[in-house]
């Protein structure tokens, strides 16, 4: 032993996964270290100097700052010995990029042995999975030891001298669901590894809290990231419509923009931003998204076998998640272009409060008015629409954040067929919005658990006024909604967390309905495209509040390389409705009200055979509670109970290369309880839905996805689903109307450098079912042609397929960045057909077909 | 950030579907008038059909049966498939019959469901239309040529039921208001050809290819006032019948299939152009139609010259 003046360095900070979905990867390398000098006149004395390095896909250091400072000299000197060191590279799914690291400069004095062996065996460092930056704040924990570090700035951990042998490490904290992985620490040899978590996204100060890996509870989801969102051609830059792009999802209807998910109707998928649930993804014809791109952080698109936290719907789940606003001074965009007109705005109010305000207005109808023929508006009616966000964020203290935000979308529609023949003339009104105001609190206790809580408020509204010559049609609907989301969540044990959580959520809804039973048209109903409603009319008023209060919990167990996720929801429902009866005579209305449990269990579970490859499994239990605008004593049926659904859904993940990954999930769905429309000629009274139907989709998706690496991103989809319907016990399985047997998406963007990029998008959809037309009688009180039909959904619209490509340069200036782009849509000009429609006596069928070239021409800068 | 779009192509395609529902090219039955317009379930009806063909009139074999069951609620017809093929045929044949409304006609079509099954609930009336009326619905099979050669069609005759669900007070008053519907009369039908200076009446000969003015005048009295059971107020509301009139030719191209008044609309003609044929003769069908179900129509045969 001897005495010697030694100047160390240690990594402190951990690495930690970066996405859900993530697998280990390297941290950058020490390779080249360079002593500091220590001050002069200070030969004695020991300082420690934390540093974050910034370290470049080179591994070359690219900056260093001061994170602890030691005194000037200490800190001059440790920075110039520090940026002389050398790394090999970190790498991100194999592939070689930009991290920061916290690295803690120590100058000291010690008495030791000169040992050659290695004294750092085990690091790593945690890595946004696309910008390639750092996660500073996590918890690494050797659990079996009972050690721990913690991430720098630069995302970076370290160990020193594990004992040999298989460790159980968890990483946790701020921000942090934990999760939790092995690690194999062999005799001379230091293990490196590289945890990436989510990504970080445009304009969001480098420095604050970075979230990151969130358990995966479902077995098949998929993770969007905003930057590429905006990059996929046929999307205008609206990074949430990329979610119609995505495995399982079918192609919406014409115009739509409806979400189709794993065979499920639209009303059964449910969207939320940040906790809050909002009726509607897209305004009126899937032009728009109904929230600000820009405000959006990531868009998660899980499609069935979610965890025990959702509920209220049979369908999928689609969770986008509000991006920080930025930390330092004044943003924002004006935008006006052919669809719409928009704005942005966000300024930081303080060191810990910053807000962010939003609007938009659309003006593509009245563009359209004068470019198109009135074919277009005849068959693809262009909505009116405005939404507006108000978004602050304060950071009450650290790990306390606080946020406030207020939502509206509103969209109008009219649209006036004239006509000579009085009945012939067609008029229609609509008129849909929302309005939510939310708060969300969350903290991150000392202990690492987690808490949040959501409230809401809001208001949907839909209104609609139309006639078929003489037969009117007006639906109005008004609904308060109210809501709390309550999650806590706390690890147990080592390889044991627990998640318990409130979802609550109220609803009172008004209805008042006149017109023909037929319309608006149900799902199951036969009919061909533009045929009037039937004639009879009728009217009811009523009002229904349904009540919901779910306690839940799951629990995410690790045992070596198997993660189960049980959980469990339990959610009574209460129903109470204005009216049990049609208004008989000068008859009083008797209401009812009645309670019905729903009993959730929810399972899924994940087994990593290797590094590359991962099994998945998931299943549970779901229930949605009747439409408010069924329960109506005369066009449908306050009785109706829960609606239910059965899914499971097994596959696997395998990481071909470090980017490159394919996902195969198959899936059954079961569904009962549904309702449809009476098979009585004369039901019995209150009774015109029947809860007899049931449902059953399956099928499978797969999707070969590469991630943003070198330039390249895109990915393949193909979704093959069956989706069928039994309207009634005695009744055939038929197809379901939004049943879409195959559906396959291209799609794939590159970088060719100097500015450009480049991009295409190809689309397959086998057409929705339709019921064929086998004759036709005159019924000459109408002076019409009604329609015989074949078997229930019997033929389909022919197939659907596009090319779309997107061509984009990108000029970068001192200041800011202008980015022009050309989104042509349809470039092959392919005639589409989007719907069947039949002559005056249905002799004669044809096809609507769908838009052709559509090319878009873009500008945006950025400050 | 500054943000612009620019559409440049946006066009949708409706497809060519053929020639217009007022062009007859083969044989069609074009109305079936019901003498008395309205009736009261077990009385006798007169059943008369117009039946055109590129020819003419046609006055064939007609096979009649009476709809025995509404509907579905998820079909937006008139009447199910069964009634086409499967209604029993009426013992009475030809294009113009008498019958006898089935007694149990408002039951069924109508707003008076039978009483229920011990142990049933009671059933749902069914929804009336928005000018307050019922039908019964009556299949005709038309035999114009060959056995093979079946046109089929439905008439709905309009039947007489009681007012249900309504306050009494309503009741007794629209007990008291109520007009039975009775058809609408041609009052004359003119046709007016390029160069002319008055409208001469039909049927005339008419220059060839050229666009000639028709007009159709129904009586006065045609389009009556009636009250309707507004099921959103629970209150009587006065009405006026709409007038449609259905224009048909054998050749020669209309300007619209259809015309008509609104019920506000108080006017007793309509107006069309008829581009005659290039050479004749020709047939022309005009057929009347109020909002309850009444039904008037007349055929000309026209020279082309």
């Amino acid at each position: 032993m001897r005495r010697a003046l030694l100047a160390s360095a240690i990594i402190a900070l951990a690495s930690s996964p970066a996405h859900a979905d993530g697998e280990v990867t390297k941290p950058p390398k020490l390779v080249h270290f360079v002593p500091a000098t220590r001050p002069a006149g200070k030969p004695d004395e020991a300082a420690t100097v934390v540093l974050a390095i910034d370290i470049g896909a080179d591994g070359k250091v690219t900056d260093v700052r001061v994170q602890t400072p030691a005194g000037p000299d200490w800190d001059a000197a440790a920075i110039a010995a520090v940026r002389e060191f050398v790394f090999e590279p970190a790498e991100i799914d194999g592939t070689p990029g930009p991290v920061t690291i916290t690295y803690k400069y120590a100058f000291t004095i010690e008495e030791k042995v000169v040992s050659l062996g290695p004294q750092i065996n085990f690091e790593g460092v945690v890595v946004d999975r696309y910008k390639k930056k750092p996660i500073a704040g996590a918890k690494v924990v050797i659990k079996d030891l009972g050690v721990e570090a913690t991430t720098d700035a630069q995302g970076a951990f370290a160990f020193t001298d594990l004992p040999l042998g298989t460790h159980q490490v968890e990483l946790s904290g701020s921000g942090l669901i934990t999760v939790t992985t092995d690690e194999e620490i062999a005799a001379k040899q230091k293990r490196t590894v590289k945890y990436f978590a989510e990504p970080k996204e445009e304009g969001v100060d480098e420095e604050e809290v970075v979230h990151a890996t969130r358990i995966k509870k479902e077995t098949a989801s998929v993770s969007i990231r905003t930057e590429e969102a905006r990059k996929v051609p046929g999307t205008q830059g609206d990074t949430l419509k990329v979610v119609q792009n995505l495995p399982g999802v079918g192609r919406s209807s014409f115009g739509s923009g409806q979400l189709i998910v794993w065979g499920a109707a639209p009303n059964e998928t449910r969207v939320f931003l940040d906790g809050v649930e909002i009726p509607a993804l897209y305004h009126g014809g899937g032009l728009r998204s109904t929230i600000n791109s820009d405000l959006v952080k990531s868009i998660d698109l899980v499609p069935g076998a979610f965890g025990a936290d959702y509920g209220r719907g049979l369908g999928g789940l689609v969770k986008a998640e509000a991006r920080s606003l930025p930390r330092k001074g004044t943003h924002g965009y004006v935008a006006a272009d052919l669809i719409d007109a928009s704005a942005l705005i966000t300024t930081a109010l303080s060191d810990s409060a910053r807000i962010g305000v939003a609007g938009r207005r659309s003006h593509l109808d009245s563009v359209l008015a004068r470019l198109t023929s009135q074919d277009v508006g005849d068959f693809v009616p262009i909505p009116q629409y405005y939404d507006g966000q108000v978004l602050a964020q304060i950071d009450l203290a650290k790990d306390e954040t606080l946020e406030l935000g207020a939502l509206g979308s509103d969209d109008r529609l009219t649209r006036t067929i004239a006509a000579v023949d009085p009945s012939e003339i067609r008029r229609q009104q609509t008129h849909d919005r929302y309005y939510r105001v939310f708060a969300r609190y969350a903290r991150i206790l000392d202990d690492g658990s987690s808490f949040a809580v959501v409230p809401s408020v809001g208001w949907d509204g839909n209104t609609t006024n139309a006639s078929f010559g003489a037969v009117p049609t007006s639906l109005e609907i008004g609904s308060w909604k109210s809501a709390v989301r309550a999650s806590f969540r706390r690890k147990l044990a080592p390889g044991a967390t627990l998640s318990l959580g409130l979802d609550a959520a109220a609803q009172r809804t008004k209805v008042s309905r006149f017109g023909s039973i037929d319309l608006p048209p149900r799902e199951g109903d036969v009919s061909i495209f533009g045929q009037p409603p039937g004639s009879q009319i009728n009217a009811d008023t009523w009002t229904v509040t349904i009540a919901s209060v779910a306690p839940y919990a799951f629990a995410e167990l690790t045992a070596g390389k198997l993660v189960a996720t049980p959980g469990l929801r339990l959610e009574p429902y209460l129903i109470d409705g204005s009216r049990l009866t049609p208004i008989v005579g000068n008859t009083p209305a008797l209401g009812y009200r009645r309670m019905q449990v729903a009993v959730e269990p929810r399972l899924s579970a994940t087994y990593k055979l290797s590094s590359r490859l991962q099994l998945r499994a998931g299943g549970g239990v779901y229930h949605q509670a009747p439409d408010p605008t069924d329960l109506s004593a005369v066009f449908g049926n306050p009785t109706l109970h829960l609606e239910r659904a059965y899914h499971a859904s097994a596959g696997g993940a395998y990481k071909l290369l470090g980017t490159l990954s394919i996902d195969i999930i198959g899936f059954y769905k079961y569904i009962d309880h549904l309702a449809s429309r009476s098979e009585l000629p004369t039901p019995p009274l209150a009774r015109a839905l029947v809860e007899e139907a049931v449902g059953r989709s399956y099928g499978g998706q797969v999707l070969l996805r590469q991630e943003l690496t070198h330039g390249l991103f895109g990915w393949v989809t193909y979704s093959l689903i069956r989706s069928e319907r039994r309207d009634h016990p005695d009744t055939a399985w038929r197809k379901f109307d939004y049943d879409q047997t195959h559906v396959l998406g291209i799609l794939a963007s590159y970088d060719l450098g100097h500015g450009w990029q480049v991009g295409g998008r190809f689309r397959y959809a086998t057409g929705v079912p339709r019921t064929p037309v086998v004759g036709a009688y005159d019924n000459t009180e109408a002076d019409q042609f009604e329609p015989l039909f074949g078997a229930h959904n019997a033929i389909r619209v022919p197939a659907f397929y596009q090319l779309d490509a997107r061509l984009e340069r990108t000029f970068s200036f001192a200041h800011h960045r202008m980015n022009a782009f050309l989104d042509v849509q349809n470039v092959t000009n392919r005639k589409n057909p989007e719907e069947i429609v039949y002559n005056f006596d249905y002799t004669v069928r044809k096809y609507i077909t769908g838009l052709p070239t559509l090319a878009v021409i873009g500008l945006r800068v950025d400050l | 950030m500054k943000h612009a779009l620019i559409l440049l192509v946006v066009a949708a395609c409706r497809p060519d579907l053929g020639g217009p529902s007022s062009l007859v090219t083969e044989p069609r039955v074009l109305a079936i008038a019901a003498e008395p317009a309205e009736i009261v379930p077990g009385h006798e009806v007169a059943l008369t059909t117009l039946i055109a063909s590129p020819d003419g009139d046609l006055a064939p074999d007609v096979a009649w049966g009476f709809c025995s069951q509404p509907t579905p609620l998820s079909s937006n017809n008139a009447v199910g498939d069964d009634c086409i093929y499967g209604a029993a045929s009426l013992p009475v044949r030809g294009a113009t019959i008498t019958t006898t409304i089935p007694i149990d006609a408002c039951s069924i079509f109508g707003p008076t469901p039978p009483a229920p099954a011990p142990g049933e609930a009671p059933r749902r009336p069914h929804d009336a239309d928005v000018t307050g009326g019922f039908y019964q619905p009556i299949r005709a099979l038309a035999q114009p040529g060959s056995p093979d050669q079946l046109v089929p069609a439905i008439g709905l005759t309009r039947i007489r039921c009681d007012l249900a669900n309504a306050p009494i007070a309503v009741v007794r008053d629209f007990g008291q208001r109520y007009v039975t519907n009775t058809n609408p009369v041609i009052a004359s039908a003119i046709a007016q050809a390029p160069g002319e200076v008055d409208a001469l009446e039909l049927p005339r000969s008419l220059p060839a290819s050229s666009p000639v003015a028709l007009r159709v005048r129904w009586t006065d009295a045609s389009a009556e006032t009636f009250p309707v059971f507004d099921p959103r107020t629970r209150a009587l509301v006065d009405h006026r019948e709409a007038m449609r009139v259905s224009w048909y030719v054998s050749d020669g191209e209309l300007t619209s299939d259809r015309t008509g008044r609104t019920e506000d609309e108080l006017d007793a003609f309509a107006d069309n152009v008829w581009t005659t044929p290039p050479s004749g003769p020709a047939h022309l069908w005009v057929v009347v139609r109020d909002s309850r179900g009444g039904v008037a129509f007349a055929s000309f045969t026209i020279a082309i010259d």
